[in-house]
């Protein structure tokens, strides 16, 4: 059972990790519609302008896209293995799932209280264990899709986080120049 | 209980050799010095992941499908037994 939370990767991966992964990103962009909680980062979400649902649909790919690019390279230059674009793309898309569960839990929240009051801060604190959540599946992703171990693995998975937000920030400003 | 072959002297550490090999059926014994096969040195569990792997012609989407394991955790517990032989043969020159 943990393994399957934290590590699903090592029964699944490529084109059925790609596709369930995308199952989620349809789900998180119909809640973030509804809730105006855009996911637009690889680990991070805030509250913006309701905007078409497409857009929501566009922000996820691009957060999902950004990170999946960064990890590619970084593997193709640091592993030893012949490594698979689509394993990458798959078990990340797949590693994404609790954004998906989380939005649905703040869902009822949104109903209840106006998400811009202070009283709604602790439920974006609430964010953070899923946060947790997404970054073991981020690592366990990359790790098993790259084959990469020790201190190449760690210092590599923090620098592609880390470039990868920059990234997904940029082209999310360019998307709204671009379709609003 | 299953029996594993020791493959460093408990003594000192270093590489064991064959010295002696023995005929059930006839009880005729061969002494010499000989190099154990780089394969004998793999676990238990590897050496039968060698085994299914050449059962499967090679294929890591074979493998993967038989075992129950995505196609990256497959390609990585060969890459682990390529770079243990690797290492061993290179010990050994």
């Amino acid at each position: 059972m943990e393994k399957w939370l934290f590590n699903p990767f090592t029964y699944v991966a490529g084109w059925k990790s790609l596709i369930i992964g995308f199952i989620f990103f349809i789900i998180t962009s119909v809640v973030g519609y509804f809730t105006q909680i855009h996911f637009d980062g690889p680990i991070s979400l805030h509250q913006g302008l309701l905007i078409p649902i497409y857009i929501f649909l566009l922000e996820s790919i691009i957060a999902w896209l950004s990170i999946v690019i960064i990890f590619y390279v970084f593997g193709l230059l640091l592993s030893k293995s012949v490594i698979r674009f689509i394993d990458i793309a798959g078990t990340i898309a797949l590693a994404r799932a609790p954004i998906a569960l989380t939005s649905l839990g703040l869902l009822p929240w949104f109903k209840l209280m106006n998400p811009s009051s202070l009283l709604f801060m602790p439920f974006y604190f609430l964010y953070m264990l899923p946060l947790i959540w997404i970054v073991i599946l981020y690592y366990n992703a990359y790790r098993v899709s790259c084959n990469l171990k020790g201190i190449r693995l760690i210092i590599s998975f923090i620098a592609g986080i880390c470039i990868a937000e920059i990234i997904s920030k940029i082209a999310v400003v360019h998307l709204y120049k671009l379709l609003l | 209980m299953i029996k594993v072959l020791p493959l460093s002297c408990p003594s000192c550490t270093k590489k064991l050799m064959v010295q002696s090999l023995w005929c059930e059926h006839c009880e005729t014994t061969v002494n010499g010095s000989y190099d154990l096969p780089v394969l004998a040195s793999l676990s238990i569990d590897e050496q039968k992941f060698v085994m299914d792997f050449v059962k499967s012609s090679g294929s890591l989407k074979e493998m993967s499908k038989k075992i129950g394991l995505s196609y990256p955790t497959v390609r990585n517990m060969l890459d682990d037994i390529i770079n243990k032989i690797t290492s061993q043969e290179s010990q050994t020159k």
